[in-house]
Formats: structure tokens, C-alpha cells, sequence
């Protein structure tokens, strides 16, 4: 691939996994997930990824928590020219969907979508011209309503409304990626 | 007199692959537009469970670059019935890169594919539903390539995930599976996509 004026237009898709930390009073809960994204390149500072991902872990001794992603994401580079190694900070809002069950009866859950923003920072790891590798870490915050799970034993639990401390998440994802299209044809492949 | 005529046709077979092998030199085989396809079966040992597992393999993988590859694979869950404790179903749809390091006719692979597990056990969940977990597993595959056209395979990996089930505690799937196989090899895209016709959006 060679570069005739700007990266600006180049399409890339990719599959990512990663774990997601969530606290709760008990302490840290781990989910793990996987999901899709595409990218398109605006100028050559700003990147734009679109992605869709799926988590899915424990949550305190007695609950499963399911999370859903659908969102955007702005990556702005530092760099005055991507490089082997390209640190970004990601910024960006999301669709969530949050389901919370017990973990000895399926059929005991409750659910919600919500807004949520997440930002972060990470890095490509351009392994060629057109194929990279990424890793992330953010931090998502969820901008919903509070969410409490009744349970068997006639304790509770609950997912607090959004800036009660522990509603968010953190997030890493790795991810390989591979660029295949210019969609302004600046570039000639 | 027919164990000559078998020993007569594997050494016609193996001059024929020798004759190949020195044509194409020391180069390696794998190049970009390599497209693989393999079936074989895998067998699977749970690290946290008591259980031994057999899978069927078919899996599909594509050159993006001279040692870039995308790769997928289905893995089909053999359940034995009468084995206490084992899975009903455990079948694994993985897709991600793969990392080629090859040398001549043999080609050493670093495969890390994220991707989800059909997963259900009968005693573990009050309804019948299959449950789709997360899943990814790391693999080391060694290929041989026979002939243009053919090539034998072997791959070890480790594969983690949880099954949520009604429990207390999930049931742990992360196993160390062993697959070998054979399969056909194609090369596909010898020219760059884009010199033959400009993309139209």
C-alpha cells in the first residue's frame, strides 16, 4: 500500500477481545468478552472506530452480569506521523445493555439499556503497512438507572445509579485489525 | 508381493515430493494468497474438571500478508454420554489472526482467536437452552506442505472461558486442546485486489 497524499479515509475492520473489571463492595469482578469493529480514518490525527462487543462474568458471589457495547470511539494520535508503535486517546459515547441475574436461577434477572461514555488511552502496534494490533484500556461509565436484583434469599443486589461510585467499568481490549479499503481514494493500494 | 508394490508406490510418492521440494527451494511455501483449508479432530483435556473431550475441526485460514493470516475455526463437540460430568454441548466457533513463521515447507504459527462457545450441561440449568459464552484460546501449529496443493497439520493450545450455569460456581472450560489434520491449500489473489479494478463506493 502505498501513500499518495493522507491516511485519511482508510477503512480497517477487526475483532477484538478483552476483560472488563467491574468493583462491587465485595471487591473487583472479572467478565470476559469478545466483539467486532471497523474504523475509518478522518485526518491524520484522528481516527474513528465503531464497534460492538459482549462481556460476560460474575458479579459478587451470588449474581452474573451481562454487558452489551454498541458505540463509537475518536482516537487521537500525538504523533506527527503514525509509527510502529502509535499511542492514542480514545474518546467516545455508547449504547449499554446490562443484564444482571442470579447465578442459581436464570430465570431471576433484571435488565436496562442505558447511555454511557467511555475514554481511555492506548496503542497500535502496526505489525505491517495494513495489519495492526491494539490494546486498550478505558474506563466506561454508564449513565442509567439503578438497577436491584431481588434474590432468593431476600438479600439484594444492586447496580447504583450513574456517578455512585461503582456503576462503571474498566475495560481492556486487544484487538488485530486489517485495513482494506481507501474510501476517499487518496491512497493507492 | 503387494507390500512391494505399496513400498514401490510411497517411494514414487516421496521422490515425486522430494522433486517438488527441491524446486521450489528453501523458500518458504506460505506467501500471501495462501488459502487453507483443514479437518481434523482435536482432543481436549479440562484443566479444571476430571474430563477429556474429542472435537471435530474444520477450519479455514487466508493470507492477508507474507506472514499474516486470518483464520477461523469450528470445532464440533463430541459428547460421550456416559462420561459423568462431561459437557452435552461444548461446540466453539473461534476467528483471529495467525502469525506465520515459516521455512521452506514447514511453517510454524502463532494463533490467537477470541470467539464464543455453544456450551450446555444438563444437570447445570433448570431449562434446555444452549448458552453462547465467551471463549478465546492461544495455539502453536506446526504445518507441513505436500506437494502445491496439500498439508498436514498439528497445533496445541489453551483455551479459556466460564460457563455461567445455575450454580454457585461457573464450570470452568478452559482446556488444553491437541489437534491433527490434513487439508487442501490453494493460492488465491495473485494480484494486489486493488490494481485490478478500483473500488466504486
Amino acid at each position: 500500500m502505498r501513500l499518495k497524499w493522507t491516511s485519511s479515509g482508510v477503512f480497517t475492520v477487526g475483532i477484538r477481545t478483552g476483560l472488563v473489571f467491574s468493583s462491587d463492595n465485595s471487591g473487583w469482578n472479572i467478565g470476559q468478552g469478545m466483539g467486532l469493529q471497523a474504523r475509518i480514518m478522518a485526518t491524520s490525527h484522528i481516527n474513528t472506530e465503531w464497534y460492538f462487543e459482549y462481556f460476560h462474568g460474575g458479579y459478587t458471589s451470588q449474581g452474573v452480569r451481562t454487558d452489551g457495547h454498541i458505540g463509537g470511539l475518536v482516537l487521537l494520535y500525538p504523533q506527527h506521523r503514525l509509527q510502529r508503535v502509535a499511542p492514542f486517546l480514545a474518546v467516545g459515547p455508547n449504547a449499554d445493555y446490562l443484564k444482571l441475574r442470579e447465578r442459581i436461577n436464570k430465570k431471576n434477572f433484571v435488565s436496562r439499556w442505558s447511555l454511557a461514555a467511555n475514554s481511555g488511552i492506548g496503542m497500535h502496534i502496526n505489525l505491517t503497512r495494513r495489519s495492526d494490533m491494539t490494546i486498550t484500556t478505558m474506563y466506561m461509565l454508564h449513565f442509567g438507572q439503578e438497577l436491584i436484583l431481588p434474590l432468593e434469599d431476600a438479600s439484594v443486589i444492586t447496580i447504583p445509579r450513574s456517578g455512585s461510585g461503582t456503576d462503571g467499568h474498566f475495560i481492556v481490549n486487544i484487538s488485530f485489525n486489517y485495513k482494506i479499503a481507501d474510501l476517499w481514494k487518496r491512497l493507492k493500494f | 508381493m503387494e507390500k512391494i508394490k505399496v513400498l514401490i508406490l510411497l517411494l514414487l510418492l516421496f521422490s515425486a515430493e522430494i522433486s517438488v521440494a527441491q524446486k521450489y527451494g528453501a523458500a518458504p511455501f506460505v506467501q500471501k494468497g495462501l488459502m487453507n483449508m483443514s479437518t481434523g479432530l482435536t482432543g481436549g483435556i479440562m484443566t479444571f474438571n476430571q474430563v477429556q473431550d474429542i472435537y471435530f475441526n474444520l477450519s479455514f485460514a487466508y493470507c492477508v500478508e507474507h506472514q499474516i493470516g486470518v483464520r477461523t475455526d469450528l470445532e464440533v463437540f463430541l459428547p460421550d454420554y456416559n462420561f459423568e460430568g462431561q459437557l452435552q454441548k461444548n461446540s466453539c466457533l473461534l476467528v483471529g489472526p495467525e502469525f506465520h513463521f515459516p521455512f521452506g515447507r514447514f511453517d510454524l504459527s502463532l494463533i490467537f482467536e477470541p470467539g464464543v462457545a455453544f456450551t450446555y450441561l444438563k444437570d447445570g440449568a433448570a431449562d434446555k437452552k444452549t448458552q453462547t459464552e465467551p471463549v478465546f484460546t492461544m495455539s502453536l501449529g506446526f504445518y507441513y506442505y505436500l506437494f502445491r496443493n496439500f498439508h498436514v497439520f498439528t497445533s496445541a493450545g489453551y483455551l479459556h472461558g466460564n460457563y455461567f450455569l445455575e450454580n454457585t460456581d461457573p464450570f470452568r472450560l478452559d482446556e488444553i486442546r491437541i489437534t491433527g489434520g490434513l487439508g487442501i491449500n490453494i493460492f488465491v489473489n495473485h494480484q494486489e485486489a486493488f490494481e485490478r479494478k478500483r473500488v466504486k463506493f
